[in-house]
């Protein structure tokens, strides 16, 4: 199928991918990492072109197991919660395309009856991290190499929101109820944070809020409006978390209360970092900025949902000025040993082309739009930026980076042990006697009788 | 070719193998290898005969005997062809020409595994699953030293009598009801029986079913019996014996039970939901790899029963692909553990550190094998079961689909554990390292079918030769009518 939104998305693919492979060429452990990036981009444009919900669903699969194995090269755990979280998904959108597949041909990528609708989202919403299926985004996001976390956050959730962009075709107030939840969840995340990547994390998290929101609204308009924020989105987070890992490189830190004032070590990798974040805060004239005036557009019916995304908006804008703050301008003493380590050209030259496709995108945005749209809201949103700074900058304590905040993810450990109950007294049933066994067997025996009975 | 020859063949060598030990010591080697080829080959060409019926001493079939060659013994014969060579070639390596007393048994196992597959007769099915199971309780059980084995052979055999005894209970009452033990002849004429006889004789055939194939609750013997065995004996268990009682159940469920409409079906979906989930559950717990390995084997024959519950030509299709998919994934995966055990002399999993290095052509073969069983897209056991959820899907089965997509998710958390080891450090070197050429060469086959079977769907024949293995089965009409002609 090829229309606007896969058009878009397979060149995105390209764009996101190209970057993300010359930041981790050095870093690679073996040649086979160096192939992971392209196998991604190779199953990602599939997965986009699907012609039918199973083709969908094997190349999505795919293409989160070479996320998989990136995020494995760096850490075991976090590795395992995401192929676990990525499979269920699958799982749910499996069983949804067979049931769709009843009696048929192969079910389009496209609306679903309206009986697997949720499950289609349900199995949509672990790849998109819809509110309570986000467990693994915050962990996997921070924990990944710089790269993967840029594929990840960048381009392997909207994968999910490009099957709920196809799957909604009317308005779903639920769909959109579970945008708000995310967008206000991850804006009062993110500023808390003291992990940049988690905080970069969380971010995404509300940003995707924007986006399902807007794709709920089940309209044309709501659906461009998507896709241009899921474009600016993409670029803008990419760069941010390349920065991110260019901080962890070279202070071997992500802690935010301990980085330094890196903008004095690297003005460079800090311009970047403006560069991107401005556009992310949606800065009148850069591409997030207009993305988010569509998205505002599309929603115009919905003034309540408005309201809490203009407010989670400010929260984007905070935790990019705590980032800023803390990561690059903080004056105290960089508690880190030895002097900051040199980036190598290849790490710089990713970045770059991220920051050029992110202004090259600007510059498109601005021309479609036309001027009137452009400079509609400029007032409004100018004072929404400056307020979240000023906010930002008088209430130093709720910011200072030395707390932890709680998240769904908490109750992983707490579930898992609750699990363990009911697991050992199967394991208990296994004991090894053989009376029990053969009265266990009488006993199902007779069910089976009596299931039989005429 | 007379089908009686793929009956003939291995029984012939199981007879043959003590004289050689008795009167040319140092042939027995050569003649296990040639029988085993010939076993192989005698029942290919009966596979690739085409459909045949045979009646054996020309009797009609009330009275004699019926062999009977169709799509769905086709498809089995190949299928216990191939585990049985696989696993003859591995024992060949681990135990040598030796242990003639061995080479009888599996011969023996062999013929009967045929004979099932083969035959026409209820009463005959019987007698096979009897040779079948009593070579099966002496095989695990071998060698005789370590009493796990001799415990595990003892509680197979209790289990194995129970079904044995319940399969003929229900071969016994349907004979007394009809007077005839011929199945495409029981097809027309057990439906008239009272509906309660026909009940019980339902219920008694499949509770025995259900032992022989390791279907919950008949399931406590296969976990022991399939980790305290030898590598290639559990691989073998694994592959083709509960295969074997699986394909009894698809015969019998379609020409004997279809007529008891729904109900014996919804009694297989309920069955195969629950062993399907208790196995995944209890693979979860397990710390002896071969254990694991066990429990999954468990959690994939309630797959197969769930498939065979959907009670279509499309869940059949389902049931007999997963079961060569199964077949080539779970016996490669006991052969390479069972390598990497004696590597690190235990079948602990957090003893297995380091394996990575040490063998890393076998630790890549357990990942395929694993991603495999646990149906990570595009290999074939995603491939089956996809073929069982539409399936499972057009009955309606929402729950037992649900289920096996469930597993999908438990049995990537219960592989990976293993894989993890094999892949971190190591606190010592593995003591031992002996060379397994033929076992390394039947894993890389084995990973080649999977390969293969992965692309099944895309391979004309082999999607059409699936697809009427289906159809034929579940049309019973078919199969009475080339019987009796």
């Amino acid at each position: 199928m090829t229309d606007p939104i896969s058009t878009t998305l397979t060149a995105l693919a390209a764009v996101m991918t190209v970057p993300a492979a010359l930041y981790g060429w050095n870093a690679a452990r073996s040649r086979l990492y160096r192939l992971l990036p392209w196998l991604f981009l190779l199953f990602a444009w599939q997965a986009i072109t699907a012609p039918n919900w199973l083709v969908f669903v094997v190349f999505l699969e795919l293409s989160s197991l070479t996320l998989f194995f990136f995020v494995l090269s760096k850490d075991r755990e976090t590795a395992f919660l995401y192929l676990y979280s990525q499979l269920a998904g699958g799982a749910c959108l499996l069983l949804g395309t067979a049931l769709a597949a009843r009696g048929g041909a192969l079910p389009a990528v496209g609306a679903v009856p309206p009986g697997l609708f949720p499950l289609f989202v349900i199995g949509l919403g672990f790849k998109a991290a819809l509110p309570g299926l986000h467990f693994w985004l915050p962990p996997t996001h921070s924990k990944a190499p710089a790269e993967a976390s840029a594929l990840l956050s960048g381009y392997a959730v909207k994968m999910g929101v490009f099957g709920l962009m196809r799957l909604v075709e009317a308005p779903s107030p639920a769909l959109m109820a579970a945008g708000v939840v995310m967008a206000a969840l991850g804006a009062l995340q993110a500023p808390l944070q003291r992990d940049a990547k988690r905080l970069l994390a969380y971010s995404t998290l509300s940003q995707l809020g924007f986006i399902v929101a807007s794709v709920a609204t089940g309209t044309e308009e709501g659906r461009k409006a998507a896709l241009l924020l899921i474009v600016a989105h993409a670029l803008a987070k990419g760069l941010l978390f390349l920065t991110a890992g260019s901080l962890e490189e070279a202070y071997d830190t992500r802690d935010l209360g301990r980085l330094g004032p890196a903008a004095r070590d690297y003005p460079l990798l800090f311009g970047l970092f403006l560069v991107a974040s401005l556009s992310l805060a949606g800065l009148p004239f850069t591409v997030g900025g207009l993305a988010k005036g569509a998205v505002k557009a599309a929603l115009a019916d919905h003034a309540l949902t408005q309201a809490v995304l203009s407010a989670a908006g400010m929260g984007t804008t905070m935790a990019l000025a705590k980032m800023a703050s803390f990561g690059f301008l903080s004056s105290g003493q960089r508690k880190g040993t030895g002097r900051p380590r040199p980036l190598p050209p290849l790490a710089w030259l990713s970045m770059a082309l991220f920051a050029a496709a992110l202004v090259m995108a600007s510059f498109a945005a601005l021309k479609t739009a036309g001027a009137e749209v452009a400079t509609k809201n400029v007032l409004v949103d100018s004072l929404l930026l400056i307020g979240a700074v000023i906010l930002f900058v008088r209430l130093p304590r709720i910011f200072r980076p030395d707390r932890t905040t709680p998240d769904v993810a908490d109750l992983l450990a707490p579930a898992g042990r609750m699990l363990t109950i009911p697991l050992s007294r199967l394991r208990r049933l296994h004991s090894g006697h053989l009376t029990f066994y053969l009265a266990l067997f009488f006993g199902a025996t007779l069910v089976v009788l009596y299931l039989l009975r005429p | 070719m007379n089908p009686v020859l793929a009956i003939v063949a291995p029984f012939l060598a199981a007879f043959t193998i003590p004289l050689f030990f008795v009167f040319r010591k140092k042939w027995v080697g050569t003649a296990v290898i040639l029988f085993g080829v010939l076993s192989a080959l005698t029942a290919l060409f009966v596979a690739a005969g085409g459909e045949a019926v045979t009646v054996m001493g020309g009797w009609q079939p009330e009275v004699g005997i019926a062999l009977v060659v169709d799509s769905l013994t086709t498809a089995f014969l190949i299928l216990a062809s191939l585990g049985f060579s696989a696993s003859l070639s591995a024992a060949a390596e681990t135990f040598g020409y030796g242990p003639w007393r061995f080479y009888v048994l599996f011969f023996l196992s062999w013929a009967a595994t045929n004979g099932i597959i083969l035959t026409g007769d209820l009463f005959n099915l019987f007698v096979f699953f009897e040779i079948f199971s009593v070579a099966a309780y002496l095989v695990v059980a071998y060698p005789p030293r370590s009493w796990q084995a001799i415990e595990a052979g003892f509680k197979y055999l209790i289990f194995g009598t129970v079904g044995a005894l319940f399969l003929l209970i229900g071969i016994a009452y349907a004979f007394m009801a009809t007077g005839q033990l011929n199945m495409a002849i029981l097809a027309r004429v057990l439906p008239r029986a009272p509906e309660a006889t026909l009940s019980v004789v339902i219920g008694c055939l499949v509770v025995g079913l259900f032992i022989k194939s390791g279907t919950v609750p008949g399931h406590f013997w296969l976990p022991d019996a399939h980790s305290s065995a030898q590598t290639p004996v559990s691989a073998l268990l694994s592959g083709v014996f509960v295969k074997v009682s699986l394909y009894a159940l698809i015969r019998l469920a379609f020409l004997l039970f279809g007529s008891a409409d729904d109900r014996v079906f919804f009694v297989l979906l309920l069955f195969g939901t629950v062993t399907l989930c208790l196995g995944h559950l209890m693979a979860f717990q397990q710390e002896d790899i071969k254990r694991l390995l066990a429990y999954s084997t468990v959690a994939q024959v309630g797959t197969i029963v769930i498939a065979i519950g959907c009670a279509s030509s499309g869940g059949v299709t389902a049931a007999v692909y997963h079961a060569f998919n199964h077949m080539a994934a779970k016996m490669g995966l006991f052969l390479v553990s069972g390598v990497l055990a004696e590597d690190r002399a235990s079948r602990d999993i957090a003893q297995m550190g380091g394996l990575f290095r040490h063998r890393p052509l076998f630790v890549l073969a357990f990942c395929l094998f694993a991603a495999s069983i646990a149906g990570i897209p595009p290999l074939n056991g995603f491939m089956s079961k996809w073929f069982l959820l539409v399936a499972a899907a057009e009955r309606g089965a929402l729950i037992p689909a649900a289920a096996v997509v469930a597993g999908t998710v438990l049995s990537a958390a219960y592989y990976l554990r293993p894989i993890t080891a094999f892949f971190g450090p190591a606190e010592t070197e593995p003591p031992h390292h002996r060379p397994h050429p033929v076992t390394g060469a039947i894993v890389a086959l084995l990973a080649l079918l999977c390969l293969v079977l992965a692309l099944a769907p895309y391979i004309g024949p082999l999607k059409e030769g699936l697809l009427a293995v289906g159809r034929d089965t579940v049309n019973g009409a078919r199969y009475i009518e080339r019987v009796l002609r």
